[in-house]
């Protein structure tokens, strides 16, 4: 069975029922609406609004779905000893994303974020905070075109507080 | 034209952006070449804040991530995906601040020591080696004197 999407331009995207349940916040929309796999005929006669979602960033979730599909689902892993969320993105997660130019890695986690779909939430995350690892403050500010607006007093106390981390 | 024919101009480089062929035209007025990129610069971080209001067209371009266009709750969660140490070094303005500052950490086992003071030589190695070099292995993390944490 297949499940109707539409976009915030009106696109419509027809994809399987298993798709369209990785999302939770679909999966509870078609539970509204009173769809289920086994009633082809509210599957048909209705289609899902995701006004929060434009036609080229629901394709990359889509085409990243495609791909974990089948995936069993993970299990809630504890915070690692330094108090870090710990997920590992694979490779094909990796090459999936580097394909997305800065702007659209942002909406696509935005995307990932409203539709709830966790696993791509948390490798785009993951991504982001793997650009900031090992990086010292002025590198990260440059990275992500921060502009510093502490005061100096402001800068001295975090260096004072942070010193026991920096190199 | 008021702005020397800067709008004109940097409406043509958005065409050739998107692949359209448009014959380049020579800026008018004696306005400066840095100006000139600023302004181009900053129509393209105010185009990609109208690319996230509903039903626009997308056209994002952005040669950095934006990470602060985030919500906070979504930095917090890009945020804990790192070590203690990467988000102290993540304050680097006060809004990046002000989200490590209300984050909340859970240790297994947190030792908090002081170091005497007068001692600088002494201080200042224990800064550097003591957290990691030390502790690491114990699974604890030591905090100077000076930092806060929660729980």
């Amino acid at each position: 069975p297949n499940v109707k999407l539409v976009t915030s331009d009106n696109e419509e995207f027809v994809v399987d029922f298993r798709i369209a349940k990785m999302s939770v916040t679909v999966s509870r929309l078609m539970e509204a609406m009173n769809m289920s796999e086994t009633d082809d005929a509210s599957l048909l006669s209705n289609s899902i609004p995701l006004p929060n979602v434009t036609k080229a960033v629901m394709a990359r979730v889509i085409e990243w779905c495609e791909k974990h599909k089948n995936d069993e689902p993970k299990e809630e892993k504890e915070n690692d000893k330094r108090g870090r969320t710990t997920h590992v993105v694979s490779d094909w997660d990796k090459e999936f994303l580097k394909n997305d130019e800065f702007g659209r890695l942002c909406q696509l986690m935005g995307a990932a974020n409203y539709l709830e779909i966790k696993g791509l939430f948390n490798d785009i995350s993951q991504t982001i905070a793997n650009m900031i690892h090992g990086k010292k403050s002025d590198e990260i500010a440059e990275m992500f075109n921060i502009h510093c607006d502490l005061t100096e007093a402001e800068k001295k106390e975090i260096r004072k507080k942070t010193a026991w981390c920096e190199d | 034209d008021r702005t020397g024919g800067l709008v004109e101009e940097m409406k043509r480089m958005e065409e050739r952006a998107r692949g359209r062929r448009v014959p380049s035209k020579r800026v008018a007025g004696d306005r400066d070449r840095n100006e000139l990129i600023y302004l181009i610069e900053k129509m393209k971080r105010f185009e990609y804040i109208l690319d996230r209001a509903p039903h626009r067209p997308i056209k994002v371009y952005c040669d950095y991530f934006p990470l602060l266009s985030l919500p906070d709750e979504l930095i917090t969660h890009v945020l804990s995906f790192l070590s203690i140490e990467d988000r102290m070094k993540a304050r680097v303005n006060k809004k990046m601040d002000a989200i490590e500052l209300a984050s909340k950490y859970s240790l297994k086992k947190l030792t908090i020591g002081e170091l005497a003071e007068g001692m600088s030589g002494m201080r200042k190695f224990a800064n550097k080696f003591l957290p990691y070099n030390l502790y690491r292995n114990e699974q604890s993390i030591m905090l100077r004197r000076g930092i806060s944490c929660s729980d």
